[in-house]
């Protein structure tokens, strides 16, 4: 077993270390399991731990590596998912009292190919209420899940468990879902590295829905080349969802060390960068320039019509949610959502359909933006949350939404928080969050790096350069060194 | 307040012709964006008329009162406690919104199945 604390290690090394046998799957499952215990109690990461089967299944991959059968870069990794995927034989309950004893009877495609591929389940992550409600936790005591760099300060949502506990090294990696941001704010906020892939490159079976046409099931971990590991197995066709999409997947290792001479970079004109702190934006210019000493060429793009894209999410966020959870409403168990929940369906009302199609005609013209963009460039950067993590106090709703300066003014927090990720939702792009440097506050400052349409190998080898180049990942919150 | 000419109106007893009327000249035909124009200063002519003494405020549409009256048309009738709790997250709403209306798409249509 090696020196360092085997849950600080990456997928890439773990799994080096349980192919050359100087680690056991029951090693490192022991572990994590050792230092969930230890330190979730101060995070609340976990709605479920499955302690018994995750070693069991832990004995069954050990003894597989030893009869020479190994599987694969995944084999004996343990992993958990957001408690928004079905898992045969385990409560499911997408962080709401709605669903709290809700046993699922089989697995999510992409639990399924994960755990062919070797992985071990620790457990089911803490979420926002449906992805969409506030953080208060009601199936964990009602403690919102606290971010490991500091307690006090928020994780974002939806996949908050999922940002917590790879940044808290509770899990080697985890799943994600992301319709507005779910992934890529809580990466953002713990410094670690989520994707939310192409609309359609990751199957949704198994995968309760927020909003159909936006929703995205995606991997994070503590490492891009971790993260591309994981999309690898996750991505491709799946009959049993019809919007997931039969293209051929790529290699996305491929390229990961093949630097970025050559390749071109967009910092976009406007929506951006004007509407985010300045330390955040600063660091995004600054990743830009990193590149550009690489080798890579850095220019302006025009994006237009982003200025709709926060309204155009708004109109889509409110309208599919409602219309998926009217059977909840109409069964009587409106009372059981959180208070968030409530208010957003019932602030939802007053979006018309005029609204919504209004919103799907925009999506268009937003995405001949990316189009037109990428004729010019290869890839576009621009922050990932806006915002370094907020105290935990403002994630609450109450009578004021929280303000903040940048340098186009003073705007609310919330519309910080939707504008920076929602453009990558509507046009159904890839996109990569990656820590980028840290606020004076000692908190992670989050890049966005966008790609063409099924193009995830050129955002993960641009985003493996910049890591390369840098070593913002390579940092451990002080909770993360207490086991 | 000036008519909107938007076209001429012509004795039907003096008339020689017959079919559609049209404008007689160019200058007198108005374009769509000048009737928006045009009632749009007519709403705000109305909302300034109404701040007059003896003539009744304009309503809030976000009061209590309305969003209550308004939530039973789509099959509810909210407590003024749920309209409380959602007021604020319905005002931000409808302030994205509000910058979403202003677009006009022209002739594109929606995305109603979204595959990439």
């Amino acid at each position: 077993m090696p020196a360092e604390n085997p849950c600080y290690l990456t997928i890439v090394e773990a799994g080096a270390s349980l192919k050359a046998k100087r680690l056991s799957p029951v090693e490192l499952t022991q572990a994590y399991l050792d230092r969930i215990e230890s330190l979730n109690p101060s995070v609340n990461a976990f709605i479920t731990v499955l302690r018994e089967e995750a070693l069991a299944h832990a004995r069954e991959m050990e003894k597989e590596i030893s009869a020479g059968h190994y599987r694969g870069p995944l084999h004996g990794i343990p992993i958990a998912v957001k408690d928004i995927f079905a898992t045969d034989g385990h409560r499911t309950t997408c962080g709401s009292k709605i669903l709290k004893d809700n046993i699922t009877h089989y697995d999510a495609t992409v639990v399924a190919r994960l755990k062919k591929a070797g992985c071990i389940l620790l457990g089911k992550l803490t979420m926002s209420e449906f992805a969409f409600g506030d953080d208060v936790n009601p199936l964990t005591g009602q403690h919102p899940t606290r971010n490991p760099w500091n307690l006090e300060r928020s994780v974002s949502g939806s996949s908050s468990g999922s940002g917590a506990a790879v940044c808290a090294s509770f899990c080697a990696g985890a799943l994600g879902t992301d319709t507005g941001g779910s992934i890529r704010l809580p990466s953002g906020y713990c410094g670690i590295v989520g994707m939310k892939p192409t609309y359609g490159r990751v199957s949704r079976y198994g995968v309760t829905p927020l909003a159909w046409s936006l929703d995205n099931a995606g991997p994070m971990a503590r490492s891009v080349e971790d993260n591309a590991l994981l999309l690898q197995i996750i991505a491709g066709a799946d009959p049993a969802d019809r919007m997931c999409s039969d293209k051929p997947v790529q290699d996305y290792r491929k390229g990961l060390r093949a630097g970025v001479k050559g390749l071109r970079i967009g910092l976009p004109k406007n929506y951006f960068l004007e509407y985010s702190t300045r330390d955040v934006a600063d660091a995004v210019r600054e990743a830009a320039k990193t590149l550009e000493r690489q080798g890579a060429t850095v220019s302006e793009v025009d994006l237009p019509h982003l200025k709709y894209a926060v309204g155009a999410e708004m109109a889509i966020i409110f309208g599919e949610p409602l219309a998926y959870h009217q059977k909840y409403i109409r069964q009587g168990k409106f009372d059981l959502y959180t208070d968030t929940n409530k208010a957003q369906w019932d602030a939802a009302r007053y979006v018309s359909s005029a609204d919504y199609i209004q919103a799907q005609r925009v999506r268009r013209y937003i995405i001949r933006d990316f189009e037109k963009a990428y004729e010019q460039v290869d890839v576009i950067f621009s922050p990932s949350t806006g915002v370094e993590a907020n105290p935990i106090q403002e994630d609450v709703l109450a009578d004021r939404i929280p303000v903040r300066e940048v340098p186009a003014g003073n705007i609310t927090l919330w519309e910080i928080l939707w504008r920076m990720p929602s453009p990558g939702n509507l046009a159904g792009v890839p996109a990569l969050a990656l820590p980028c440097g840290f606020s004076a506050a000692g908190l992670p400052l989050g890049l966005q790096i966008m790609g063409r349409h099924f193009d995830e190998a050129t955002v993960y080898r641009v985003g493996a350069a910049y890591e390369q180049a840098t070593d913002w990942h390579t940092r451990r919150p002080a909770i993360a060194t207490k086991a | 307040m000036h008519a909107i000419p938007y076209y001429e109106e012509a004795p039907m007893a003096s008339s020689n012709k017959s079919g559609p009327r049209k404008a007689q000249n160019a200058k007198q035909r108005l374009s769509r964006r000048q009737l928006l124009t045009h009632g749009a200063a007519i709403g705000a002519a109305g909302a300034l008329m109404a701040g007059c003494p003896g003539t009744k405020a304009p309503a809030d549409p976000l009061s209590d009162e309305n969003l209550m009256g308004a939530s039973a048309l789509s099959g509810e009738r909210l407590s003024p406690e749920r309209v409380h709790g959602m007021k604020l997250m319905l005002a931000f709403t409808l302030k994205q919104l509000e910058t979403l209306r202003e677009f006009d798409p022209d002739e594109e249509e929606p995305l109603t199945m979204f595959r990439v």
